[in-house]
């Protein structure tokens, strides 16, 4: 029996080893005379929302390689420093305080969901480093301080422009809304309520669900019998695919909704022919594609085999964009700091990008007049729903 | 809509069921508890859709193919995780299959990447309408499996001498050994039987949602494990009662509640089972012999 203790003891200990060695190597070649300037990116890269993650790294390797090959930022290359958040509020936090602590980084992006976001803001806010949270949608996303930066039209501008596709071009008279349960679900529900009362339209019912739901026939079958003409959904696009399959199978004949979050390829692969006659947000516009848009198309479809990107990809390419804006504009007029960089950012003006035509920054470090474009499936593609 | 509620929590008993029996072979012989199991399920589950969509099988080979290589799993998780400590602490092991169901998710997540993944057949399609309640073909095959493994696991058990050998160890452990029986083979068979339900009842959870991803096995083991402790952890047909009771809890709360007290009032009906009757409600009661 000591025997086999004292083995086992000695694998653990060299399976630990291997793994922290493993964990060293990874993370970042420190040169520390090179002249590059390094952004942190704390995200999902594993965990229950890794996917969205994967699609970051997809649009930020674009837009670090064409800033790189123009030279970079007044000769200084660009170099992404990646963390694993899991989209957890700790992790967020403690990645946060690293990041905030390595001062070869100027800037930082993300997180994915508005509780890791808000985690990990006051880290940065007080330690004066930007935190552009590309994704979130929440309207109080930047409550936490003049560092902190949204990119997506909030929850409160998508909310109306559901609301109104809903009535004005669906003519609904009873809405229901199907929600995550988690900060960005219930933005959207709430929004939603909201601009619904509005409208004078009725919310027969609002159904959350987990982010680990997977079945959603019992809430389906509730909402089924109310009979509503839309249901709006506050979801990602894995779980609108799986709603929308159930949702088949149950025969329900309610028109569809939901926000930008939702714009992404992978939803035909999961939701098949369940999901045609899906209407939704855009946060870029597919039928009209400005040039910086078209021209992130064709990189993505080249880099990536053929495949389209998504509101993920997109909006990461502009973030990282936005910031070597800043640090440009900031390198023109003295050193880049922590400090320079977020004013620069902040006094960000018609900036060509994929996403919106132009970004203009509001007094609260959230787009001023964001555009929506809504879109809607069809034939297993997502095209421009005009209204 | 009742009818279709009652039909909706019976596919998610079902579920529950293949796992949940698995926990009940496995503490009912041991006396411990794996935390391995949904990894388990989630490698039979990857293992069916390599098989359907890279090589192609039909669908019994690819649910072949899922209980074997989950099989394996077990069998590998068993050796690692319980043979050592045989006579030794009771809580290594459950910590070491913590670990390994850990390693197992980074294992998965590394090799196959973080997307959701779909089932790349079109199963949904038939339909019955009977009233006012819709029923589909995948949901009559999942029940219908479901029944059949169950059976099949009961006829074993009760009628075949290894499921002797397998009752007999879980009554007392050295006492079968005493008696003749080879508890090592015995203790492998129940995490073989136990691991490979877990990997058909995983491609089967996979295909009819349509979603293979590294963490599928978290919440649901989790949940059969709940199911497993109402209906008495050592009981194998407790098991399959305590699952079907669990799935019809969820969508009846979801039904005539919110869906938000789903998981609230489940979990708070197993804990008053366990309250007023700790075996669960068809466990043994297992007096201390001196």
């Amino acid at each position: 029996m000591e025997k086999v203790r004292y083995g086992f003891l000695v694998m653990m200990i060299a399976i630990l080893a291997v793994m922290l060695g493993g964990c060293g190597f990874g993370a970042k070649s420190t040169q520390s005379g090179d002249n590059a300037l390094y952004i942190g990116v704390a995200g999902p890269f594993s965990g229950d929302s890794a996917e969205y993650g994967a699609m970051w790294k997809k649009g930020l390797e674009i837009a670090a390689e064409e800033i790189n090959a123009k030279g970079g930022i007044k000769g200084r290359q660009v170099k992404l420093i990646y963390e694993d958040s899991q989209a957890d509020p700790k992790q967020a936090a403690s990645i946060a305080q690293k990041f905030v602590n390595d001062e070869r980084i100027i800037a930082e992006l993300g997180d994915f969901s508005t509780n890791a976001t808000w985690s990990a803001s006051p880290i940065y806010q007080k330690a004066g480093l930007v935190q552009l949270a590309f994704n979130p949608s929440h309207p109080e996303l930047t409550r936490n301080g003049d560092f902190v930066f949204q990119l997506c039209p909030t929850q409160a501008d998508q909310a109306i422009a559901l609301a109104n596709l809903a009535t004005d071009k669906l003519h609904a008279k009873k809405i229901a809304v199907l929600y995550l349960n988690t900060d960005f679900g219930k933005a959207v529900k709430d929004n939603v309520v909201k601009a619904a009362a509005d409208k004078n339209v009725e919310v027969v019912a609002t159904e959350a669900y987990l982010p680990t739901d997977k079945d959603f026939k019992s809430q389906l079958t509730k909402v089924k019998e109310l009979d509503p003409d839309v249901i709006i959904l506050g979801s990602y696009y894995t779980d609108t695919a799986l709603i929308m399959k159930q949702a088949k199978d149950l025969s329900i004949r309610s028109t569809f909704i939901a926000s930008s979050s939702v714009h992404s390829p992978a939803l035909f692969s999961l939701g098949g022919d369940a999901v045609n006659g899906l209407i939704a947000l855009s946060v870029f516009n597919i039928g009209n594609p400005g040039p910086t848009l078209k021209n992130f198309i064709a990189k993505y479809k080249e880099k990536y085999s053929g495949s389209e990107p998504d509101t993920f990809a997109v909006q990461a390419y502009d973030a990282l964009r936005l910031i070597a804006n800043a640090a440009e504009k900031s390198a023109e007029q003295g050193p880049i700091t922590r400090k320079s960089i977020r004013d620069e950012l902040a006094k960000t003006q018609e900036f060509p990008a994929a996403s919106q035509n132009f970004i203009t920054y509001s007094a609260t470090r959230q787009l001023s007049n964001p555009e929506l474009f809504p879109i809607i499936v069809k034939d297993g593609k997502f095209v421009p729903y005009t209204l | 809509m009742l009818m279709q509620q009652i039909i909706n929590g019976l596919i998610l008993g079902s579920m529950y069921a293949l796992l949940a029996v698995g926990f009940a072979l496995i503490c009912g012989i041991l006396k411990m508890i794996t935390f391995a199991h949904g990894e388990v399920f989630m490698v039979g589950a990857f293992a069916g859709l390599a098989a359907s969509s890279a090589f192609h099988v039909g669908p019994l080979a690819a649910i072949l193919t899922a209980m074997t290589v989950s099989l394996v799993v077990g069998l590998i998780t068993e050796r690692i995780a319980f043979r050592p400590f045989r006579d030794g602490a009771l809580l290594s092991p459950a910590l070491i299959t913590i670990g390994i169901s850990i390693i197992l998710q980074a294992i998965v997540l590394l090799w196959v990447g973080a997307d959701t993944k779909p089932f790349p057949y079109d199963i949904g399609i038939n339909k019955f309408t009977i009233g006012s309640t819709i029923i589909s073909g995948i949901e009559i095959i999942v029940i219908g499996l479901t029944l059949v493994l169950m059976v099949a696991l009961q006829l074993f058990i009760h009628k075949t001498r290894w499921g002797l050998a397998l009752r007999a160890t879980s009554l007392h452990f050295d006492g079968a050994s005493l008696m003749g029986v080879n508890t090592n083979t015995v203790v492998a068979l129940a995490f073989g039987l136990a691991s490979a339900l877990a990997g058909a009842d995983g491609l089967l959870v996979g295909a009819y949602y349509g979603a293979f991803y590294p963490q599928m096995g978290v919440v649901i083991s989790l949940k059969a494990l709940a199911a497993a402790t109402l209906g008495g952890i050592t009981s194998v047909s407790g098991a399959m009662i305590g699952s079907l009771i669990l799935g019809l809890i969820e969508s009846m709360t979801v039904a005539y509640l919110s869906a938000g007290y789903r998981d609230v009032i489940a979990f708070a009906v197993l804990i008053s089972v366990l309250v007023i009757r700790p075996s669960g409600l068809a466990g043994r009661v297992e007096e201390e012999k001196v």
